[in-house]
């Protein structure tokens, strides 16, 4: 049997996706042991689970090393991979939203500071609302640009919104609902369509 | 002269044979100039894959530019009687930036155009000539076609801000019918009217059932009648399980229309063949007569390029 290639994030969400995979029927023994190995197949029923950084799951199935992936909508957004999006898991929900030091306003009068480490995803946002901004891009650590007085607001992923608590800000905009992802390479889609969509099936029949 | 096939590339070898296919269909080839008044491009970006274009200034202080792309330039400079069948092959380099680097890349195609008096019969006999070119490259292949139309007309019944309609296809194209039935809730699109078109997006049944299916749905008549007569020359032929219909398959409205078409390969993991009818776009450059074409990316296939390689080696 050809085999199924699923790249899985790295992480929390990785983690959350492989439970859904595993209660739908795709399992694998090992993934869940804690260890460095990367690849894991169960060759009975013909899948193959790799771990990857959530930033590069849209590549390897863009570039098809992977026929499907989870991924989270932040990174497909950024990255707009030329990838099929074939179903919401809804898991790992959070937003990409706008936050400040509380009690800032905009008033629009000078070019806006934003620090992100979604240059891609700010630039689109401001763009369609017309206010012109400056994009300081980092790559963690957000909250501290504000507080810093580096930029005026930050675009980031909040969840429960309890750092941006306790480093003073709070959210004024809400940019995106995210959750995870199920995304599939394109030409593989029509040479394993049929294990695809039975998986799709598998994970909808999950989700109730 | 005789020329040693073993000399040539992969690449070299696929451009001859494709070029060698289509002549024998009694296509007649045509050579483009490089170089193209930046303006066609300018004023065309929506038909380009990538916007980016390399310009210069010519002698004369002409603004002008590679050309990153080979229908836009035909049928801009071909001349030819509106009342009769044009049948053009060509294998060109393209200018377009890399989507993997951001950087310009000179890339390879090939493929045919058909100007003019184009019928039914015209598209069909394309589609199976697209189908014989990817055979030239994989018995393992797949031609996927849509009917743009069908989609289209559904969509833009609804009368939606520019803005909205474009989101709708983007969505499509990515097969996200999740966001797409956010979208047309959020634009109180009737729910009856979004199932019709979920349920087209969604057909999995077999492709010779697809006629069938999609008379009982009241979709249009005329429209059924093509895609049932590309089904029946698909079996007629043997290659019937290489055809599928998937009407998520999107390309630009503004310049597509009608029969649109995808090729893939196993082992490529991008599209290689690209093609469908452009009646508006030849609008657009003021040309009468219809059009459709394809063209083979022969730089996709770098794979297939390197096995090749090692089986020399």
């Amino acid at each position: 049997m050809q085999m199924l290639n699923i790249a899985l994030p790295k992480g929390r969400l990785g983690d959350e996706a492989y439970a859904i995979l595993a209660s739908a029927g795709y399992t694998c023994e090992g993934l869940e042991e804690d260890s460095r190995k990367l690849i894991f197949e169960n060759e009975k029923l013909g899948i193959r689970y790799f771990w990857a950084k959530p930033s590069d799951v849209g590549v390897y199935v863009e570039r098809g090393a992977a026929d499907v992936g989870i991924v989270g909508k932040d990174c497909l957004m950024e990255q707009s991979p030329d990838v099929y999006e074939l179903m919401d898991l809804d898991i790992g929900n959070c937003k990409l939203a706008v936050a400040a030091r509380k009690g800032f306003s905009d008033d629009g009068r000078s070019v806006l500071r934003v620090a992100t480490k979604y240059v891609n995803c700010t630039r689109a946002y401001y763009e369609s609302i017309g206010r012109d901004i400056d994009i300081i891009k980092l790559n963690g650590s957000i909250e501290l640009a504000p507080v810093l007085g580096l930029s005026d607001v930050i675009v980031d992923i909040v969840q429960t919104g309890q750092t941006l608590k306790e480093n003073g800000l709070e959210v004024i905009e809400d940019v995106e609902p995210i959750s995870a992802r199920l995304i599939a390479n394109k030409a593989n889609y029509e040479f394993k369509r049929e294990r695809i969509l039975k998986l799709i099936g598998a994970l909808t029949t999950q989700k109730g | 002269m005789y020329i040693d096939d073993s000399l040539m590339s992969y690449e070299e070898s696929l451009v001859f044979s494709l070029r060698a296919l289509y002549r024998s269909q009694g296509y007649k080839r045509y050579k483009m100039s490089k170089f193209e008044p930046y303006d066609l491009y300018a004023t065309n970006k929506e038909f380009l894959i990538s916007d980016n274009v390399i310009s210069f200034t010519d002698t004369n202080g002409k603004l002008m530019a590679l050309k990153p792309d080979v229908t836009l330039s035909l049928v801009r400079n071909c001349r030819f009687n509106p009342d009769e069948l044009v049948k053009i092959c060509y294998d060109e380099n393209v200018y377009r930036v890399s989507q993997s680097t951001g950087a310009f890349k000179e890339l390879m195609q090939s493929g045919v155009e058909c100007l003019g008096t184009v019928d039914q019969q015209c598209v069909i006999d394309v589609l199976l000539l697209a189908a014989s070119s990817l055979a030239c490259i994989s018995q393992d292949n797949k031609l996927i076609v849509t009917d743009l139309d069908l989609v289209s007309d559904m969509v833009e019944s609804w009368n939606l801000p520019l803005v909205d309609q474009q989101a709708i296809y983007a969505f499509i194209a990515r097969k996200n019918y999740h966001e797409l039935e956010r979208l047309c809730s959020s634009c109180d699109i009737p729910a009856e009217e979004v199932n019709v078109l979920l349920a087209l997006l969604n057909y999995e049944g077999l492709t010779a059932d697809l006629p069938a299916w999609l008379d009982a749905q009241g979709f249009d008549r005329k429209a059924i009648s093509t895609i049932k007569a590309i089904i029946d020359a698909f079996d007629a032929e043997g290659i019937l399980e290489t055809l599928r219909f998937d009407f998520s398959l999107m390309n630009d409205t503004s310049y597509y229309n009608g029969i649109v078409f995808m090729g893939y390969v196993l082992g490529v993991p991008t599209e290689v063949l690209s093609g469908g009818q452009y009646d508006k776009l030849m609008r657009k450059l003021g040309k009468s007569g219809n059009a459709v074409g394809f063209a083979v990316y022969v730089d996709a296939l770098g794979s297939f390029a390197k096995e090749a390689s090692n089986a020399d080696a």
